[in-house]
């Protein structure tokens, strides 16, 4: 179903990197210490079960997610499980009495956390593509790991089946590594849209 | 029109290396471009062989495109060396300066990488 | 879905009709200013277009030095900064942003409500950037800006205390600790029990004592000896556990463990209430050093108590069956000095008088020692004794037998009553009395008796003008055949100061003597007021 060849799979991933360079080196000059944002893998799968968050179906994640719309549609949301967004966060704010859960102050810099990196990862995609797309506010939702992508209402959920591009994100922070996620939920007609507009830009850039 | 240069992109995103790749013969068409995904593969490049132009990427597995061009320098006095990455943190960018290595800022586009070889050339 | 009604149709219609009365941009343009927040747009070339009342009196600058300004004109700080990002970012691919207070402190220079001025430089904000399209204009940007002064100063608090609480567990931790540590390294097994008979071990030797390797029997014996157990059904535990001496209010017990080992335990049981609930602790002292040592004792004052009656008996059997011979010595020597004087020669005379001298003294020793070895052996049941009555009684018996001239007895005081032997409390002090008349001048003696009194004692002197003891003899001169003159000088057996001293110990007392020399002597009997038990339970 996603028939994607090598160079597409490696351009969408290009691109997805060179927004969270930016985001990096965004949230860098915010917090005022090195920050280092890789993507070392990104997988296509169809099922949320198949993905390698969901093997811990009852781990409580933390989730900023935007809905974004154009020529293709969907949800990307930032995902880590609970602890280690508290770990982001607290590297982050250099908070010294930590509390065991966010408090809302630390909730909202999550979501902003989010939001730079999610707005990058869609603007990288959205600039060199040249298609705009629009983004919704982000929005912090706490939940297990099995109800992530149940639908509040959201358009993540049309008539066809759900594509997941997973992306494994690294924060290398002064003191300590946190892995996360990045989830583009996607329908199907939206996927292959965003192939063919990939193809198209590569037809177009190397002639 | 300006000599025949040789050009290394050392990319570990294929996309990333055709894009400039095209940028560059579509304007000095009759330089010679090599490419290699990792820093293993740029060491074996350069064995025997000199480049006037060495564009690294930042971020790639293994040795990241900074340590490379500190270890290439010695190697290539004179040769333009390039550091693409889309993460300009001051740091990176501050210990880049020190070493002699350009920065040029991710998305590479045609007028970004022609303007960067233009003023290069004028400036040999 | 029942359709609203068509008889009322004016009560769903807006009693103004914004279009038509053209005052839409009026009303909205007053919302706007109402608003507790502050709202900025930005045309697509970056600069001001709305710029509310709220955002006017927190950054101190009219609305009409603001429009058509950029942001970083208005505010220069602003030009590389987060917030400038991510007005590019809205206004380039319409992305919209969340600027948080924690990751960016004071985004906007824009003043704090004068309550939180003390504390707070700049207002804490919270920030969203929206792409706003329109028709005409193209992609503007909105920045709603909210005053979250408060939240952060309420999280800086719950941070503060947080921090306390956290080195309040600490420190109990630590205190908690060391009194663990103080438990442990206790030598006494101290255990826990609540009112529902549940006994806990609380350190390593109450483990041991309670453990599996230690007495089975011994929670049973513990809750066997705590005042309320009627919770719990409780056999009562085995007599030879029980050590315990009622009466004396020490608990012993003995615990037999697996390992086989005998320890008798000293109990000490207190008691603490706590989640309205009776706890015991229970402290077990090993104490088998100290019975040894016990055992010891009472193995030593059986053999003493037998030594010393054996020795009684002996006096007594000795002194008693050499009265007899002595007796028929005495009374031929007697009838020769009756018959024979004045016809045998001047040295049968004196010979005579030596013989019959000495069989009196020995008969006198004799008596002594009789009574001296009666002193342990009859003595009689204690009661009280009033000192006054005895003193006429002995008075009356120096005045009798002529061996005290008038007025030669002083009583200072009045005397009080002791417990003890009537007889054998005459005897002390009628010996001690003409002790103290032979030892002065037959003329000028004087003896003068007093009494003090200590919280536990009451101590009688008896105090002569004599020719006093020299401190070395202090201690000698109350054991038996002790003199310290010769015969000559002073007349005795050596055996009354000694039945003085037999006296007093048995009434559980002391007597001693301090003197100075060629002056006087004050002999002290000290009288406890409270018999010892020892005493009074003595056998012999």
């Amino acid at each position: 179903m996603i028939d994607l060849t090598e160079l597409e799979h490696d351009t969408i991933s290009e691109l997805i990197n060179i927004g969270v360079g930016r985001a990096a080196s965004s949230l860098s000059e915010m917090v005022e210490q090195p920050v280092e944002l890789t993507v070392p893998g990104i997988t296509f799968v169809e099922r949320f079960s198949d993905t390698e968050l969901a093997k811990a179906p009852t781990e409580v994640v933390s989730a900023v997610s935007q809905t974004f719309n154009g020529p293709f549609k969907g949800e990307a949301m930032l995902v880590f499980p609970e602890e280690r967004s508290l770990e982001l966060v607290r590297s982050l704010l250099k908070v010294d009495v930590p509390l065991d859960t966010l408090t809302d102050l630390e909730q909202e810099a999550l979501m902003e956390v989010g939001n730079i990196i999610l707005n990058a990862c869609l603007g990288s995609i959205s600039n060199v593509l040249g298609e705009p797309i629009n983004c919704s506010m982000p929005s912090f939702r706490k939940r297990e790991t099995r109800s992530l992508l149940d639908a509040e209402g959201s358009n993540t959920t049309g008539n066809s089946k759900p594509v997941l591009m997973i992306l494994h994100v690294q924060f290398m922070l002064r003191h300590n590594d946190i892995d996360g996620y990045v989830l583009f939920v996607m329908d199907l007609n939206s996927i292959q849209m965003l192939r063919e507009l990939v193809r198209r830009f590569l037809a177009n850039s190397l002639g | 029109m300006a000599q025949q240069r040789s050009v290394l992109l050392v990319d570990d995103s294929k996309f990333a290396r055709l894009l400039v790749k095209t940028f560059i013969s579509s304007n000095y068409a009759d330089w010679l471009i090599d490419e290699a995904e990792d820093a293993n593969k740029a060491f074996e490049m350069v064995d025997g062989k000199s480049y006037d132009y060495l564009f690294l990427d930042f971020n790639m597995p293994g040795m990241d495109g900074l340590e490379l061009g500190e270890n290439l320098r010695p190697r290539f006095p004179d040769a333009v060396i390039a550091l693409l990455t889309a993460n300009i943190q001051q740091e990176i960018q501050a210990k880049a300066e020190s070493i002699g290595i350009n920065f040029l800022a991710k998305p590479p586009t045609e007028e970004k990488i022609c303007a960067f070889i233009a003023a290069q050339e004028a400036a040999k | 879905m029942k359709k609203p009604s068509s008889t009322k149709p004016e009560k769903s219609k807006p009693s103004i009709n914004l279009d038509r009365d053209g005052n839409a941009a009026e009303l909205f343009a007053a919302l706007l200013d109402t608003a507790d927040t502050g709202l900025v747009a930005l045309a697509p070339d970056r600069t001001v277009c709305h710029w509310n009342q709220w955002m006017q009196s927190r950054s101190g600058i009219p609305a009409d030095q603001v429009l058509g300004k950029s942001l970083h004109e208005v505010f220069p700080e602003t030009r590389l900064g987060r917030v400038s990002l991510a007005i590019e970012d809205c206004l380039k691919f319409g992305m919209p942003a969340v600027i948080s207070p924690s990751l960016n402190q004071g985004a906007l220079p824009l003043r704090p409500l004068p309550q939180f001025a003390a504390s707070f430089e700049r207002m804490e904000q919270s920030i969203r950037i929206h792409p706003i399209k329109t028709e005409k204009n193209g992609t503007l940007c909105s920045l709603i800006i909210r005053d979250v002064t408060l939240a952060v100063q309420r999280d800086r608090l719950l941070r503060q205390q947080a921090a306390e609480l956290a080195d309040l567990v600490t420190q109990s931790k630590r205190s908690e600790g060391r009194t663990r540590a103080i438990l442990q390294n206790t030598i006494d097994a101290i255990l826990i029990a609540s009112d529902d008979g549940h006994i806990e071990p609380l350190n390593s030797r109450a483990q041991e004592l309670c453990g599996p390797d230690g007495d089975p029997e011994l929670r049973n014996i513990i809750r066997f000896l705590l005042p309320d157990s009627e919770h719990t059904p409780i056999t009562q535990p085995p007599a030879n556990r029980l050590l315990t001496d009622l009466g004396t209010g020490v608990i012993e017990v003995l615990a037999c463990t697996l390992s086989g080992r005998n320890v008798p335990l000293e109990v000490a049981i207190s008691h603490f209430s706590s989640d309205q609930r009776y706890h015991y602790i229970i402290t077990l002292r090993d104490i088998s050093q100290r019975k040894r040592h016990e055992m010891e004792i009472q193995r030593t004052m059986a053999e003493l108590e037998r030594s010393n009656s054996e020795l009684e008996q002996f006096a007594y059997a000795a002194s008693h069956d050499l009265q007899e011979p002595l007796r028929m010595v005495s009374s031929y020597t007697q009838l020769i000095a009756r018959r024979y004087q004045g016809q045998l020669d001047e040295t049968a005379d004196e010979f005579i008088h030596y013989a019959v001298d000495g069989t009196q003294r020995m008969q006198r020793m004799i008596d002594d020692l009789l009574t001296l070895s009666r002193v342990g052996r009859h003595g009689k049941p204690f009661h009280s004794v009033p000192l006054d009555d005895l003193f006429d009684a002995i008075i009356t018996n120096f005045k009798r037998a002529g061996s005290a001239p008038e007025g030669n007895i002083v009583r200072e005081g009045p005397l009080p009553s002791v417990m003890g032997d009537a007889s054998q409390l005459l005897l002390l002090f009628q010996n001690l009395v003409s002790n103290g008349l032979k030892y002065s001048d037959p003329e000028t003696g004087r003896v003068r008796i007093c009494a003090t009194e200590t919280p536990n004692s009451h101590k009688i002197f008896v105090e002569d003008n004599g020719i006093g003891i020299d401190p070395q003899y202090h201690e000698t001169i109350f054991e038996i055949f002790k003199r310290l003159h010769g015969y000559g000088d002073y007349a005795g057996t050596g055996i009354g100061l000694a039945i003085c001293k037999k006296i007093t110990d048995r009434h559980g007392g002391t007597l001693s003597v301090t003197s100075v020399p060629g002056e006087s002597s004050t002999f002290c009997v000290e009288l406890p007021k409270e018999l010892p038990i020892v005493v009074a339970s003595e056998s012999m």
